[in-house]
Protein backbone atom coordinates (compact mmCIF):
# COMPACT_ATOMS: atom_id res chain seq x y z
CA UNK A 1 0.00 0.00 0.00
CA UNK A 2 1.45 3.34 -0.92
CA UNK A 3 2.01 6.09 1.57
CA UNK A 4 -0.06 8.67 -0.30
CA UNK A 5 -3.19 6.61 0.07
CA UNK A 6 -2.63 6.23 3.78
CA UNK A 7 -1.96 9.92 4.23
CA UNK A 8 -5.16 10.61 2.32
CA UNK A 9 -7.09 8.60 4.93
CA UNK A 10 -5.93 10.95 7.64
CA UNK A 11 -6.67 14.05 5.59
CA UNK A 12 -10.16 12.90 4.84
CA UNK A 13 -11.80 14.37 7.94
CA UNK A 14 -14.63 16.77 8.47
CA UNK A 15 -12.84 18.46 11.35
CA UNK A 16 -9.77 17.89 13.43
CA UNK A 17 -11.24 15.54 16.01
CA UNK A 18 -12.90 13.33 13.42
CA UNK A 19 -11.13 10.22 12.24
CA UNK A 20 -11.79 6.90 10.67
CA UNK A 21 -10.44 3.63 12.02
CA UNK A 22 -6.78 3.63 11.05
CA UNK A 23 -4.25 1.18 12.54
CA UNK A 24 -1.54 2.76 14.66
CA UNK A 25 1.21 1.57 12.32
CA UNK A 26 -0.27 3.83 9.63
CA UNK A 27 0.01 6.84 11.94
CA UNK A 28 3.53 5.81 12.86
CA UNK A 29 4.50 5.60 9.20
CA UNK A 30 3.05 9.07 8.56
CA UNK A 31 4.95 10.45 11.55
CA UNK A 32 8.11 8.97 10.05
CA UNK A 33 7.59 9.85 6.39
CA UNK A 34 4.90 12.56 6.19
CA UNK A 35 5.07 16.32 5.82
CA UNK A 36 5.10 18.45 8.95
CA UNK A 37 1.33 19.01 8.77
CA UNK A 38 0.71 15.30 8.22
CA UNK A 39 2.99 14.47 11.16
CA UNK A 40 1.11 16.84 13.48
CA UNK A 41 -2.23 15.31 12.54
CA UNK A 42 -0.91 11.79 12.90
CA UNK A 43 0.51 12.50 16.35
CA UNK A 44 -2.86 13.96 17.36
CA UNK A 45 -4.75 10.92 16.07
CA UNK A 46 -2.34 8.53 17.73
CA UNK A 47 -2.89 10.27 21.05
CA UNK A 48 -6.67 9.95 20.67
CA UNK A 49 -6.33 6.29 19.74
CA UNK A 50 -4.12 5.61 22.76
CA UNK A 51 -6.44 7.54 25.06
CA UNK A 52 -9.48 5.57 23.89
CA UNK A 53 -7.64 2.35 24.55
CA UNK A 54 -6.62 3.37 28.03
CA UNK A 55 -10.14 4.61 28.82
CA UNK A 56 -11.56 1.26 27.88
CA UNK A 57 -9.00 -0.52 29.98
CA UNK A 58 -9.87 1.80 32.86
CA UNK A 59 -13.61 1.24 32.54
CA UNK A 60 -13.34 -2.52 32.34
CA UNK A 61 -10.82 -3.04 35.12
CA UNK A 62 -11.88 -0.64 37.84
CA UNK A 63 -13.64 -1.75 40.97
CA UNK A 64 -17.35 -1.04 40.31
CA UNK A 65 -17.93 0.18 43.87
CA UNK A 66 -15.05 2.64 43.80
CA UNK A 67 -15.97 3.98 40.35
CA UNK A 68 -19.59 4.22 41.35
CA UNK A 69 -21.27 1.92 38.85
CA UNK A 70 -24.36 1.81 41.02
CA UNK A 71 -25.81 2.73 44.35
CA UNK A 72 -26.33 6.44 43.64
CA UNK A 73 -29.43 8.16 44.82
CA UNK A 74 -29.30 10.80 42.11
CA UNK A 75 -28.65 10.74 38.39
CA UNK A 76 -25.11 10.08 37.22
CA UNK A 77 -24.34 10.48 33.53
CA UNK A 78 -21.14 10.22 31.54
CA UNK A 79 -21.04 11.00 27.82
CA UNK A 80 -18.08 9.78 25.78
CA UNK A 81 -16.89 10.88 22.34
CA UNK A 82 -15.87 8.14 19.92
CA UNK A 83 -14.45 10.72 17.47
CA UNK A 84 -16.17 8.90 14.58
CA UNK A 85 -14.29 5.69 15.20
CA UNK A 86 -16.66 2.77 14.57
CA UNK A 87 -14.84 0.13 16.57
CA UNK A 88 -16.99 -1.53 19.24
CA UNK A 89 -13.84 -2.73 20.99
CA UNK A 90 -12.92 0.89 21.76
CA UNK A 91 -16.22 1.75 23.47
CA UNK A 92 -17.02 3.79 25.47
CA UNK A 93 -14.39 6.25 24.18
CA UNK A 94 -13.16 9.60 25.39
CA UNK A 95 -15.17 10.96 28.39
CA UNK A 96 -16.28 14.52 27.58
CA UNK A 97 -19.26 15.30 29.82
CA UNK A 98 -20.00 14.53 33.49
CA UNK A 99 -22.61 15.74 35.98
CA UNK A 100 -20.50 18.68 37.13
CA UNK A 101 -19.04 19.73 33.75
CA UNK A 102 -20.35 22.33 31.30
CA UNK A 103 -21.50 22.02 27.68
CA UNK A 104 -18.91 20.50 25.37
CA UNK A 105 -19.98 22.46 22.29
CA UNK A 106 -20.55 19.16 20.48
CA UNK A 107 -24.27 19.16 19.73
CA UNK A 108 -24.70 15.38 19.90
CA UNK A 109 -22.74 15.09 23.17
CA UNK A 110 -24.73 17.88 24.83
CA UNK A 111 -28.10 16.70 23.52
CA UNK A 112 -27.34 13.17 24.62
CA UNK A 113 -26.32 14.33 28.10
CA UNK A 114 -29.40 16.53 28.56
CA UNK A 115 -31.93 14.05 27.20
CA UNK A 116 -30.39 11.20 29.19
CA UNK A 117 -31.10 13.37 32.23
CA UNK A 118 -34.69 13.90 31.08
CA UNK A 119 -35.21 10.16 30.72
CA UNK A 120 -33.69 9.50 34.14
CA UNK A 121 -36.05 12.13 35.63
CA UNK A 122 -39.04 10.61 33.85
CA UNK A 123 -38.40 7.16 35.28
CA UNK A 124 -37.56 8.58 38.69
CA UNK A 125 -40.51 10.94 39.07
CA UNK A 126 -43.20 8.86 37.39
CA UNK A 127 -42.19 5.33 38.33
CA UNK A 128 -39.91 5.98 41.36
CA UNK A 129 -37.18 4.17 39.43
CA UNK A 130 -33.55 4.99 40.14
CA UNK A 131 -31.74 4.50 36.80
CA UNK A 132 -31.78 1.54 34.43
CA UNK A 133 -31.13 -1.11 37.05
CA UNK A 134 -33.30 0.55 39.69
CA UNK A 135 -30.20 0.80 41.86
CA UNK A 136 -28.66 4.02 40.61
CA UNK A 137 -26.25 2.74 37.97
CA UNK A 138 -24.25 5.35 36.08
CA UNK A 139 -25.61 6.04 32.60
CA UNK A 140 -22.79 5.66 30.09
CA UNK A 141 -23.44 6.96 26.55
CA UNK A 142 -21.10 7.24 23.58
CA UNK A 143 -21.73 9.69 20.74
CA UNK A 144 -20.08 10.25 17.33
CA UNK A 145 -19.76 6.49 16.84
CA UNK A 146 -18.53 5.64 13.33
CA UNK A 147 -18.92 7.96 10.34
CA UNK A 148 -22.39 8.83 9.00
CA UNK A 149 -23.92 5.84 10.83
CA UNK A 150 -27.71 5.77 10.68
CA UNK A 151 -28.12 3.88 13.93
CA UNK A 152 -28.14 3.99 17.72
CA UNK A 153 -28.00 0.91 19.90
CA UNK A 154 -27.84 -0.53 23.40
CA UNK A 155 -24.98 -3.03 23.76
CA UNK A 156 -25.98 -4.51 27.10
CA UNK A 157 -23.90 -2.03 29.11
CA UNK A 158 -24.30 1.38 27.51
CA UNK A 159 -26.01 3.50 24.84
CA UNK A 160 -24.19 4.29 21.58
CA UNK A 161 -25.23 6.88 18.98
CA UNK A 162 -24.19 7.41 15.37
CA UNK A 163 -24.35 10.82 13.70
CA UNK A 164 -26.86 9.93 10.98
CA UNK A 165 -26.39 11.45 7.54
CA UNK A 166 -25.79 8.04 5.95
CA UNK A 167 -28.66 8.31 3.46
CA UNK A 168 -31.71 7.18 5.42
CA UNK A 169 -31.51 9.44 8.48
CA UNK A 170 -30.84 13.13 8.90
CA UNK A 171 -27.62 14.25 10.54
CA UNK A 172 -27.65 15.05 14.27
CA UNK A 173 -31.09 13.61 15.03
CA UNK A 174 -30.12 10.30 16.63
CA UNK A 175 -29.63 12.05 19.96
CA UNK A 176 -33.24 13.33 19.98
CA UNK A 177 -35.21 12.69 23.18
CA UNK A 178 -37.34 9.83 21.84
CA UNK A 179 -34.32 7.94 20.48
CA UNK A 180 -32.43 8.40 23.76
CA UNK A 181 -35.48 7.23 25.74
CA UNK A 182 -35.90 4.24 23.39
CA UNK A 183 -32.30 3.13 23.91
CA UNK A 184 -32.32 3.67 27.69
CA UNK A 185 -35.51 1.64 27.95
CA UNK A 186 -33.71 -1.32 26.36
CA UNK A 187 -31.55 -1.12 29.48
CA UNK A 188 -34.57 -1.10 31.79
CA UNK A 189 -36.02 -4.09 29.92
CA UNK A 190 -32.74 -5.98 30.25
CA UNK A 191 -32.72 -5.45 34.02
CA UNK A 192 -36.39 -6.37 34.43
CA UNK A 193 -38.35 -8.73 32.15
CA UNK A 194 -35.17 -9.40 30.11
CA UNK A 195 -37.35 -10.13 27.10
CA UNK A 196 -35.59 -12.16 24.41
CA UNK A 197 -34.80 -10.36 21.16
CA UNK A 198 -36.63 -12.54 18.67
CA UNK A 199 -40.18 -13.67 18.00
CA UNK A 200 -43.00 -12.18 20.09
CA UNK A 201 -40.75 -11.47 23.13
CA UNK A 202 -38.57 -9.48 20.71
CA UNK A 203 -41.62 -7.54 19.54
CA UNK A 204 -42.55 -6.82 23.16
CA UNK A 205 -38.95 -5.77 23.90
CA UNK A 206 -38.95 -3.27 21.03
CA UNK A 207 -42.46 -2.11 21.86
CA UNK A 208 -41.51 -1.38 25.48
CA UNK A 209 -38.77 0.93 24.20
CA UNK A 210 -41.27 2.78 21.98
CA UNK A 211 -43.98 2.85 24.68
CA UNK A 212 -41.76 4.41 27.35
CA UNK A 213 -40.09 6.71 24.81
CA UNK A 214 -43.40 8.20 23.69
CA UNK A 215 -44.59 8.51 27.31
CA UNK A 216 -41.38 10.36 28.16
CA UNK A 217 -41.95 12.66 25.17
CA UNK A 218 -45.53 13.35 26.33
CA UNK A 219 -44.38 13.98 29.91
CA UNK A 220 -41.64 16.41 28.87
CA UNK A 221 -43.94 18.24 26.45
CA UNK A 222 -46.93 18.17 28.85
CA UNK A 223 -49.13 16.42 26.31
CA UNK A 224 -52.24 14.37 26.89
CA UNK A 225 -52.78 11.25 24.79
CA UNK A 226 -54.82 13.36 22.37
CA UNK A 227 -52.09 15.99 21.98
CA UNK A 228 -49.33 13.54 21.08
CA UNK A 229 -48.26 12.70 17.52
CA UNK A 230 -47.51 9.12 18.64
CA UNK A 231 -44.50 9.05 16.34
CA UNK A 232 -41.19 7.43 17.22
CA UNK A 233 -38.31 9.43 15.74
CA UNK A 234 -40.36 12.26 14.29
CA UNK A 235 -38.54 14.12 11.47
CA UNK A 236 -35.48 11.87 11.72
CA UNK A 237 -35.88 10.11 8.39
CA UNK A 238 -34.82 11.59 5.07
CA UNK A 239 -37.96 10.11 3.53
CA UNK A 240 -41.13 9.82 5.60
CA UNK A 241 -42.35 11.47 8.79
CA UNK A 242 -40.75 9.16 11.38
CA UNK A 243 -39.20 5.79 12.17
CA UNK A 244 -42.51 4.37 13.37
CA UNK A 245 -46.08 5.37 14.07
CA UNK A 246 -47.77 3.89 17.14
CA UNK A 247 -51.13 5.14 15.88
CA UNK A 248 -50.77 3.68 12.37
CA UNK A 249 -47.97 1.08 12.37
CA UNK A 250 -46.51 0.59 8.91
CA UNK A 251 -47.20 4.13 7.70
CA UNK A 252 -44.26 6.19 9.00
CA UNK A 253 -41.87 5.94 6.04
CA UNK A 254 -41.53 4.13 2.69
CA UNK A 255 -39.57 1.24 4.28
CA UNK A 256 -41.85 0.84 7.31
CA UNK A 257 -43.19 -2.75 7.30
CA UNK A 258 -44.66 -2.81 10.80
CA UNK A 259 -47.79 -4.89 11.29
CA UNK A 260 -50.59 -3.95 13.67
CA UNK A 261 -52.65 -7.13 14.09
CA UNK A 262 -51.77 -10.66 15.23
CA UNK A 263 -53.25 -12.15 12.07
CA UNK A 264 -50.29 -10.59 10.24
CA UNK A 265 -47.67 -11.92 12.67
CA UNK A 266 -45.27 -14.50 11.14
CA UNK A 267 -42.48 -16.55 12.69
CA UNK A 268 -39.13 -15.00 11.87
CA UNK A 269 -40.51 -11.48 11.77
CA UNK A 270 -38.06 -8.87 13.08
CA UNK A 271 -38.66 -7.33 16.52
CA UNK A 272 -39.18 -3.88 14.96
CA UNK A 273 -41.76 -5.26 12.56
CA UNK A 274 -44.01 -7.10 15.00
CA UNK A 275 -43.64 -4.47 17.73
CA UNK A 276 -46.38 -2.63 15.85
CA UNK A 277 -48.89 -5.04 17.43
CA UNK A 278 -48.25 -4.19 21.14
CA UNK A 279 -47.54 -0.56 20.14
CA UNK A 280 -51.02 -0.25 18.65
CA UNK A 281 -52.54 -2.01 21.69
CA UNK A 282 -50.90 0.53 24.02
CA UNK A 283 -51.91 3.48 21.84
CA UNK A 284 -55.52 2.28 21.64
CA UNK A 285 -55.77 1.68 25.40
CA UNK A 286 -54.42 5.19 26.07
CA UNK A 287 -56.82 6.84 23.62
CA UNK A 288 -59.78 4.90 25.03
CA UNK A 289 -58.99 6.14 28.54
CA UNK A 290 -57.79 9.66 27.71
CA UNK A 291 -55.71 11.90 29.98
CA UNK A 292 -52.00 11.35 30.56
CA UNK A 293 -50.61 8.03 29.36
CA UNK A 294 -47.98 7.82 32.10
CA UNK A 295 -50.48 8.22 34.96
CA UNK A 296 -52.64 5.20 34.16
CA UNK A 297 -52.02 2.84 31.24
CA UNK A 298 -48.28 3.58 31.48
CA UNK A 299 -48.19 2.50 35.13
CA UNK A 300 -49.89 -0.77 34.18
CA UNK A 301 -47.31 -1.38 31.44
CA UNK A 302 -44.48 -0.52 33.84
CA UNK A 303 -45.61 -3.06 36.43
CA UNK A 304 -45.97 -5.66 33.68
CA UNK A 305 -42.39 -4.97 32.52
CA UNK A 306 -40.99 -4.92 36.04
CA UNK A 307 -42.84 -7.73 37.78
CA UNK A 308 -44.84 -9.94 35.42
CA UNK A 309 -43.30 -10.39 31.98
CA UNK A 310 -40.32 -12.68 31.48
CA UNK A 311 -37.83 -13.74 28.83
CA UNK A 312 -40.23 -15.72 26.64
CA UNK A 313 -43.50 -13.84 27.21
CA UNK A 314 -45.88 -13.73 24.25
CA UNK A 315 -48.38 -11.06 23.19
CA UNK A 316 -51.13 -13.05 24.94
CA UNK A 317 -49.13 -13.01 28.19
CA UNK A 318 -48.66 -9.25 27.92
CA UNK A 319 -52.39 -8.81 27.33
CA UNK A 320 -53.33 -11.04 30.28
CA UNK A 321 -50.88 -9.43 32.67
CA UNK A 322 -51.73 -5.84 31.80
CA UNK A 323 -55.45 -6.67 32.07
CA UNK A 324 -54.93 -8.24 35.51
CA UNK A 325 -52.71 -5.42 36.76
CA UNK A 326 -55.34 -2.86 35.68
CA UNK A 327 -57.85 -4.66 37.90
CA UNK A 328 -55.40 -4.86 40.79
CA UNK A 329 -54.16 -1.26 40.91
CA UNK A 330 -57.31 0.52 39.71
CA UNK A 331 -60.52 -1.48 39.91
CA UNK A 332 -61.83 -4.80 38.68
CA UNK A 333 -64.05 -4.08 35.69
CA UNK A 334 -63.15 -0.38 35.88
CA UNK A 335 -62.48 2.00 33.01
CA UNK A 336 -58.73 1.35 33.03
CA UNK A 337 -59.22 -2.40 32.73
CA UNK A 338 -61.77 -1.93 29.96
CA UNK A 339 -59.36 0.36 28.09
CA UNK A 340 -56.61 -2.25 28.34
CA UNK A 341 -58.94 -4.98 27.05
CA UNK A 342 -60.00 -2.72 24.15
CA UNK A 343 -56.40 -1.98 23.29
CA UNK A 344 -55.47 -5.65 22.97
CA UNK A 345 -58.74 -6.55 21.27
CA UNK A 346 -57.97 -3.93 18.59
CA UNK A 347 -54.89 -5.97 17.59
CA UNK A 348 -56.63 -9.34 17.80
CA UNK A 349 -55.60 -10.43 21.30
CA UNK A 350 -58.40 -11.07 23.81
CA UNK A 351 -57.10 -10.40 27.33
CA UNK A 352 -58.08 -12.72 30.17
CA UNK A 353 -56.78 -13.32 33.67
CA UNK A 354 -53.58 -15.39 33.67
CA UNK A 355 -53.97 -19.16 33.96
CA UNK A 356 -52.28 -21.31 36.61
CA UNK A 357 -49.54 -21.98 34.06
CA UNK A 358 -48.92 -18.25 33.76
CA UNK A 359 -48.64 -17.96 37.52
CA UNK A 360 -46.08 -20.79 37.61
CA UNK A 361 -44.04 -18.95 34.98
CA UNK A 362 -44.19 -15.83 37.15
CA UNK A 363 -42.94 -17.77 40.16
CA UNK A 364 -40.09 -19.24 38.12
CA UNK A 365 -39.21 -15.75 36.96
CA UNK A 366 -39.17 -14.49 40.50
CA UNK A 367 -36.86 -17.32 41.57
CA UNK A 368 -34.50 -16.70 38.66
CA UNK A 369 -34.41 -12.99 39.56
CA UNK A 370 -33.49 -13.82 43.13
CA UNK A 371 -30.82 -16.22 41.86
CA UNK A 372 -29.44 -13.52 39.57
CA UNK A 373 -29.31 -11.00 42.41
CA UNK A 374 -27.50 -13.51 44.59
CA UNK A 375 -25.12 -14.31 41.73
CA UNK A 376 -26.16 -17.97 41.48
CA UNK B 1 -17.37 -10.27 -9.22
CA UNK B 2 -20.88 -10.05 -7.80
CA UNK B 3 -21.73 -9.00 -4.26
CA UNK B 4 -25.17 -9.38 -2.72
CA UNK B 5 -25.89 -7.26 0.35
CA UNK B 6 -28.89 -7.38 2.67
CA UNK B 7 -29.13 -5.36 5.90
CA UNK B 8 -31.97 -5.50 8.42
CA UNK B 9 -32.57 -4.44 12.01
CA UNK B 10 -31.05 -1.36 13.56
CA UNK B 11 -33.06 1.25 15.42
CA UNK B 12 -35.23 1.81 12.34
CA UNK B 13 -35.80 -1.88 11.59
CA UNK B 14 -35.76 -1.10 7.87
CA UNK B 15 -34.45 -3.62 5.32
CA UNK B 16 -32.11 -2.45 2.59
CA UNK B 17 -30.36 -4.50 -0.08
CA UNK B 18 -28.32 -4.22 -3.23
CA UNK B 19 -26.40 -6.30 -5.76
CA UNK B 20 -23.12 -4.95 -7.08
CA UNK B 21 -21.78 -6.43 -10.33
CA UNK B 22 -18.26 -5.30 -11.18
CA UNK B 23 -18.99 -5.83 -14.91
CA UNK B 24 -20.97 -2.61 -14.79
CA UNK B 25 -18.47 -0.56 -12.77
CA UNK B 26 -15.57 1.60 -13.97
CA UNK B 27 -12.16 0.00 -13.46
CA UNK B 28 -11.07 2.30 -10.62
CA UNK B 29 -14.17 1.36 -8.65
CA UNK B 30 -13.64 -2.33 -9.40
CA UNK B 31 -10.13 -1.97 -7.95
CA UNK B 32 -11.49 -0.18 -4.89
CA UNK B 33 -14.11 -2.86 -4.28
CA UNK B 34 -11.59 -5.66 -4.79
CA UNK B 35 -9.32 -3.98 -2.25
CA UNK B 36 -12.18 -3.80 0.27
CA UNK B 37 -12.95 -7.51 -0.21
CA UNK B 38 -9.25 -8.33 0.20
CA UNK B 39 -8.91 -6.10 3.26
CA UNK B 40 -11.91 -7.79 4.85
CA UNK B 41 -10.25 -11.16 4.18
CA UNK B 42 -13.81 -12.01 3.23
CA UNK B 43 -13.31 -15.63 2.22
CA UNK B 44 -11.72 -16.43 5.59
CA UNK B 45 -14.53 -14.97 7.71
CA UNK B 46 -16.85 -17.32 9.57
CA UNK B 47 -20.11 -17.79 7.66
CA UNK B 48 -22.40 -17.37 10.63
CA UNK B 49 -22.25 -15.38 13.84
CA UNK B 50 -24.71 -15.83 16.68
CA UNK B 51 -26.99 -12.95 17.62
CA UNK B 52 -25.43 -11.00 20.48
CA UNK B 53 -26.47 -12.30 23.90
CA UNK B 54 -27.25 -8.79 25.13
CA UNK B 55 -28.16 -5.56 23.44
CA UNK B 56 -30.73 -4.23 21.00
CA UNK B 57 -31.01 -2.34 17.71
CA UNK B 58 -27.96 -3.96 16.15
CA UNK B 59 -27.83 -4.51 12.38
CA UNK B 60 -28.07 -7.99 10.87
CA UNK B 61 -26.31 -8.66 7.54
CA UNK B 62 -26.36 -11.22 4.75
CA UNK B 63 -23.43 -10.73 2.38
CA UNK B 64 -22.45 -13.02 -0.49
CA UNK B 65 -19.40 -12.58 -2.72
CA UNK B 66 -19.01 -14.51 -5.97
CA UNK B 67 -15.80 -14.15 -7.93
CA UNK B 68 -13.34 -15.92 -10.13
CA UNK B 69 -10.54 -17.63 -8.30
CA UNK B 70 -7.24 -16.31 -9.69
CA UNK B 71 -5.48 -19.59 -8.92
CA UNK B 72 -7.67 -22.02 -10.87
CA UNK B 73 -9.99 -19.77 -12.86
CA UNK B 74 -13.05 -21.36 -11.29
CA UNK B 75 -15.80 -19.46 -9.53
CA UNK B 76 -15.71 -19.22 -5.78
CA UNK B 77 -18.49 -18.06 -3.50
CA UNK B 78 -18.72 -17.23 0.18
CA UNK B 79 -21.82 -16.14 2.13
CA UNK B 80 -22.01 -14.53 5.55
CA UNK B 81 -24.96 -14.17 7.90
CA UNK B 82 -23.73 -12.04 10.76
CA UNK B 83 -24.75 -9.49 13.36
CA UNK B 84 -23.16 -6.35 14.71
CA UNK B 85 -20.63 -5.94 16.15
CA UNK B 86 -18.89 -7.22 12.99
CA UNK B 87 -15.11 -7.75 12.66
CA UNK B 88 -13.39 -4.38 12.22
CA UNK B 89 -11.82 -5.35 8.90
CA UNK B 90 -15.28 -5.93 7.38
CA UNK B 91 -16.61 -2.47 8.25
CA UNK B 92 -15.22 -0.58 5.21
CA UNK B 93 -16.81 -3.11 2.82
CA UNK B 94 -20.14 -2.85 4.67
CA UNK B 95 -19.94 0.92 4.54
CA UNK B 96 -19.38 0.81 0.77
CA UNK B 97 -22.24 -1.64 0.18
CA UNK B 98 -24.58 0.27 2.49
CA UNK B 99 -23.96 3.48 0.55
CA UNK B 100 -24.65 1.59 -2.71
CA UNK B 101 -27.92 0.30 -1.26
CA UNK B 102 -28.91 3.85 -0.32
CA UNK B 103 -28.22 5.25 -3.84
Amino acid sequence: MNRNKRVHNIHHHHHEAVCCFVPDDVFEQVIRDGTREERDKAVHMLKISERLRSQRHFITTIDPKRFGIGGHTERRRVVYDMHNIGDDNLLPGDPVRYEDSTDTGDSDADKCFNYTGSVYDFYHQIFSRNSLDGEGMVLHSSVNFDETLDNAFWNGRQMTYGNGGGGSMKEGRLTDLVVVAHELTHGVTQYEANLAYSGQPGGLNESMSDVFAIMCDQWINKQTVNDSHWLIGKDIMVRGEALRSMKNPGSANPGDRQVSHVRDYREGMGPHQCSGIPNKAFYTACIKLGGNSYESIGKIWYIALKDRLSQYSQFQDAANHTYTIAGEIFSEGGKEQKAVASGWSEVGVEATKPTMEDIIVERKKLLSKIDARLGR
Amino acid sequence: MKIYYEQSGGLAGIDINTMVNTDSLPSDEVNKLQALVNKADFFSLNSVSSPPEMGADYFHYRITVEMEDNQNGQKKKHALEIYDPVPAQLKPLIKYLRSKAMD
